[in-house]
Parts: C-alpha cells; sequence; structure tokens
C-alpha cells in the first residue's frame, strides 16, 4: 500500500485515475493522507465551485511511501 | 422411392438446423455509462463508517460448498449486534458484496435475486435437489442430441438453460439492477478466460471491456460459468464487439503506458483487461472460476489493496466510508488423505489426476488465505505505527498530529479476516468425513444438513470473527452451535449415508 497527500491552500476533492477519494483536507483544515497501489497514477484536485487548479493534473508514480511520511503532490488555486 | 430419398436428406435436414441452434449471446452496448449497469455503485448506497462493511467469498466445491455458504448465510441471519444509533441490527443486512465461484455462486447468485426467500427457497431448489441426475438425464433426450450437434451450442448452453429454468427463474442481470438500491448485495460472480488465463467477473465493468451490456445476460449464464467444470461441460462463449466500446480506464492507460516501471501484477491485469480490444479477440471462452481462484477471494483481495478495482474498497476507506471492515471466507475445500508412500507402487492415473486437478488450486487457494490475512495484519500494523507516533508527538503542542489513513470517525484499523474451513472442526471423524466429501451436484439430505450447521459452529468459534464481533460491540457473545451428535453418527458412522 502506498501513501500520498494532496497539500493545496484550498480544499478539493482528490481524484486519482478518475476515481474519488474525497476531500483532501479534513473539516479542521487537516490534510488527509490517501492510500492507493503503487505505480504510475493521474491525479486531479477537484472543486465543486468549477476552479481550476494548477496543474490541472499530475502523472506521478507513487511508491515506496509510508503513512509518516506519505509523498505530496502539490496543488494551486488558480 | 421418394420415402428413401427423404431419408437419405433427413440427417442433413438435422445438421443443416442444428447449425441454427445457437448459445444466448451477450448483447451489444448501446449507451455506456458508469452510472448505469450492474456495477458497486449502482447496487449499493453510499457505505457508512458508523455501519460494518461485510463482504462474503464463497468457494468452490459443487453442491459441498453451495450448502457451506448457505449455512454460513443462515448464521449470519442469527448475528445480531447493537448498532452506534442504539438499534438491533442483523449483521446478514450489512453484507455489501458477495464474490463466489464455481458452488458457491449458487448461493451467492439466489440470494442476489431473491434475498426475500432465499431461506426458504434455495434449499428445495438446489442444496437438496439431485441437480447431477437431471443435467445428465438431459444428455438422453433426442432435442439434445440435434442441439449438440450444432458447434455453437454445447453442454454448458444446455446446462445453463437447466439452471435458468428450474433455479433462478429466467432473471437477468437487468433484474437484480431493477431491485431496489441496497436490498440485495452486489454480486461478483468469477468464471476464467481460459484465452488468457484470468479471472473473469460479470460485471457491468469487466463487459465494458468486452463493449457488451451484462443486464441482457440471464444470472444462470454467469453462474454456469462460474461453475463450468473443465472436460465435463465445454467452454462457455461470450461475445466481444468492437463497437461503441467505451474508453478504457485510466489505470489501465497508466499501467501499460510506455517507460513504465510498474509491478507486475499490475500491468498482468491491465495487458489482460487490454486484450478484450484487440482486433482478433472476438470472443471469450470462460471456465470454471477455481481455474484462476476457487475462494472467490482474489476479487476481495484485489479490492482491498488497490484503487485499481472497479469495485475498490481502497476508494470507500480514503473516502473514509468503511469502518469496521468484515471479509468472510466460506471454503470447502477438500483434502484426501494418502496412503501411496506406504507402498513401492507408484499411484494410478486416476490418482495422479486428481493431483494435478487440485494441488496448483490448492496451492493458490492458500496463497489467497495468507495474502488476505497478511494484508490486513500489515495494515493493522501501519495504523499502530502512526498512533505510536502521534503519542510521541504530543508532548510538543507545535507538532501537527499526523492523519492516520486507516481511521474512520473514531474507529482505527478495523478489519476481521476469517477464513471457515474444515480443518478447524475439532472432532476428527467428523473433520475427516467432510473434507473426503466429493466435489458433486448431489449431496445426500444428512450431508447437506451437516454442512450447514458446521458452517454454523464454525463461524461462531472463529476466534476472529468473535473478537472482530467485540469489537463492534462489547456486549455481543458467540450463540451456541452444536453439530448435532446423531447426525454426525448418520454422516460419519459405519461408512456414512
Amino acid at each position: 500500500m502506498e501513501f500520498f497527500t494532496c497539500p493545496c491552500p484550498e480544499t478539493g476533492d482528490v481524484m486519482l485515475d478518475d476515481k474519488n477519494l474525497g476531500p483532501n483536507r479534513d473539516a479542521g483544515g487537516k490534510l488527509l493522507t490517501k492510500q492507493c497501489n503503487p505505480g504510475l497514477h493521474t491525479v486531479v484536485l477537484r472543486f465543486s465551485d468549477g476552479r481550476c487548479c494548477d496543474p490541472s493534473s499530475v502523472k506521478v508514480r507513487i511508491r515506496e511511501t509510508d503513512p509518516i511520511l506519505p509523498m505530496e503532490v502539490p496543488f494551486k488555486c488558480v | 422411392m421418394r420415402v428413401s430419398a427423404l431419408a437419405k436428406l433427413l440427417p442433413l435436414a438435422v445438421a443443416l438446423c442444428a447449425g441454427c441452434v445457437h448459445y444466448h449471446e451477450n448483447p451489444p452496448l448501446t449507451a455506456m455509462s458508469p452510472e448505469k449497469g450492474y456495477r458497486y455503485r449502482t447496487v449499493r448506497e453510499e457505505p457508512r463508517s458508523d455501519k460494518p462493511f461485510v463482504l462474503l467469498a464463497f468457494s468452490g466445491g459443487g453442491t459441498r460448498a453451495a450448502a457451506f455458504s448457505f449455512g454460513l448465510m443462515e448464521e449470519l441471519r442469527e448475528v445480531r449486534y447493537a448498532a452506534q444509533d442504539g438499534s438491533n441490527r442483523r449483521l446478514i443486512d450489512d453484507v455489501e458484496i458477495i464474490s463466489s465461484v464455481s458452488g458457491g455462486s449458487f448461493t451467492s447468485a439466489y440470494y442476489a435475486l431473491f434475498p426475500e426467500r432465499f431461506f426458504t427457497d434455495f434449499p428445495g431448489r438446489f442444496l437438496y435437489r439431485d441437480i447431477q441426475r437431471a443435467l445428465f438425464l438431459r444428455l438422453f433426450n433426442p432435442y439434445n442430441w440435434y442441439r449438440l450437434a450444432s458447434p455453437d451450442f454445447s453442454r454448458i448452453d444446455m446446462a445453463e438453460e437447466f439452471y435458468n429454468n428450474a433455479v433462478f427463474e429466467r432473471k437477468t442481470f437487468a433484474d437484480l439492477l431493477s431491485r431496489p438500491r441496497g436490498s440485495s448485495p452486489f454480486l461478483v460472480l468469477n468464471a476464467t478466460d481460459i484465452g488468457i488465463a484470468h479471472r473473469f467477473e460479470f460485471t457491468q465493468d469487466q463487459f465494458d471491456l468486452l463493449c457488451s451490456d451484462l443486464s441482457g445476460v440471464a444470472v444462470s449464464r454467469g453462474v454456469a460459468a462460474s461453475s463450468n467444470f473443465p472436460v465435463a461441460f465445454a467452454p462457455l462463449t461470450m461475445n466481444i464487439y468492437s463497437e461503441k466500446c467505451p474508453e478504457l480506464p485510466e489505470w489501465i492507460r497508466n499501467a501499460l503506458a510506455p517507460g513504465g516501471d510498474e509491478g507486475k501484477r499490475r500491468v498482468a491485469d491491465a495487458v489482460a483487461a487490454n486484450s478484450y480490444r484487440e482486433p482478433d479477440r472476438r470472443y471469450a471462452h470462460l471456465l470454471d472460476g477455481g481455474l484462476s481462484d476457487n475462494l472467490g477471494l482474489r476479487g476481495p483481495f484485489h479490492a482491498v489493496t488497490t484503487t485499481d478495482s472497479a469495485w475498490s474498497l481502497v476508494e470507500l476507506m480514503d473516502q473514509k466510508k468503511v469502518g469496521r471492515l468484515f471479509v468472510l471466507s466460506a471454503n470447502a475445500k477438500t483434502s484426501k488423505k494418502r496412503s501411496w508412500d506406504a507402498k513401492s507402487e507408484p499411484p494410478g492415473i486416476k490418482s495422479v489426476l486428481d493431483v494435478v486437478m487440485n494441488g496448483p488450486m490448492d496451492d493458490v487457494s492458500f496463497d489467497s488465505v495468507e495474502m488476505t490475512d497478511g494484508h490486513f495484519r500489515q495494515m493493522r500494523q501501519l495504523s499502530r505505527t502512526v498512533d505510536s507516533c502521534n503519542k510521541l508527538l504530543k508532548p510538543f503542542p507545535r507538532a501537527p498530529q499526523l492523519d492516520n489513513p486507516f481511521s474512520s470517525g473514531t474507529s482505527r484499523a478495523a478489519y476481521t479476516f476469517a477464513e471457515l474451513t474444515f480443518d478447524d472442526i475439532p472432532d476428527p471423524r467428523l473433520r475427516r468425513r467432510l473434507q473426503e466429501l466429493p466435489t458433486t451436484f448431489s449431496l445426500p439430505s444428512r450431508t447437506v444438513d451437516l454442512l450447514r450447521v458446521s458452517a454454523g459452529y464454525l463461524l461462531m468459534h472463529s476466534s476472529e470473527f468473535v473478537s472482530g464481533m467485540q469489537e463492534l460491540d462489547p456486549n455481543w457473545v458467540p450463540r451456541e452451535v452444536k453439530i448435532d451428535g446423531k447426525l454426525v453418527e448418520e454422516v460419519c458412522g459405519a461408512g456414512g449415508e
């Protein structure tokens, strides 16, 4: 199992290979760690109000991670 | 003269007409939508973390497996617990998914179709019926000889017709879909695609790869493919279409991306899925699911370890929608006591064939159980590691607490995996009797009774299940299930029935 987070000042839904893994932060603003299988994945941070992210989508190989220091897949709101 | 000419022409006419007989074709897709078709998310309500998520896996093994998994369902019906909202719930109502193979698929499919009358109807419809004889007798019907002369109609299509009419009331996957959402579990019937030697699920996500609409397929066809024992039956054929094909899922494109460095399992799964889009693949030929996974546990394992699965539980866990997960495996495997090594004479062909057929399958099954159990142990350990780290960080208020990805609400890494197997029956005579039961579609009624009660006994004596239930409801105590000595004596005594 692999672990990653999507840091972004805003809260959006983490999409991994077109699957919705839920919000990147909890209601208190804490960054949530997501699980996935090792390998190449397409990660998107999706906002319900139609705002976009920079980058809009990231192809990233997620592997050799752990839940203490998950891989960061950062996004910026534009 | 005229009569003799007719007589000569008759076999030719029969042969020509027989050519018209065809298996029931799976229809092509007319419109693709991830929100339509027989998929986990169209069948079930969104899961909630305050309710247990129960996933069942039913193994193969003919009527033995069907009766054993039926016994598990009977016992689950009796398991009640105090839910977080204070209500008293039955655990059977929390069954989200049933993944099954071969004999176990009769039980799972019947429950998914008719949960309201499953316990009253299924025993008479299947468990206590001589299905083997009924199938055999159909071979003596001249009408079937004529049909079997067709290259597009084989013994498995004839068996499927029987299951369709006599057991499953001609219901299709569209009928399963038309049930109120959440009223029956998501059914995953597993077969083996022998062209690529890979597991094949009867779900719309799998049929998307074939550009076909599962809604128009009879449930009996999935059960027949799942229980399509090699040699006894010919492979069951599914059409692959090349028009109106939905786009391949993103994970397949990623796994097959050039220059990739993916895990071998992921690539193998992606290559298998992609093969349905190869121009020269127009048909998929299916045999018993036991050839690729005789426990029905590979699909659940894929679901709990990857986001690639069409019904990924990792996805639901990431959404914090799964609280306590129960994976219960009804494993009706047998094991024969062999005495070959006491003499120099090598075992005969029948014995060798038995080992060839069952040896590798048993090994794969053993690994499936170990892998699933090992995965949950590892996840619990990782969860404890995060908690320990947070405990160490606590004295430092400026250090942020880590998110525990295994938590959901207040619960922590709540995974229960329990395998029910005859190996755990304490009475050696009964254990041996169950382990030596044949794989057939006909068992004596008292043997079926014994299998049913054994499943209940094993569930209530499973330390994993009991501790999982007590974590869910601290006041829960296992029901006392006794295996009637008279019944044991009847089945096991003096060589059994």
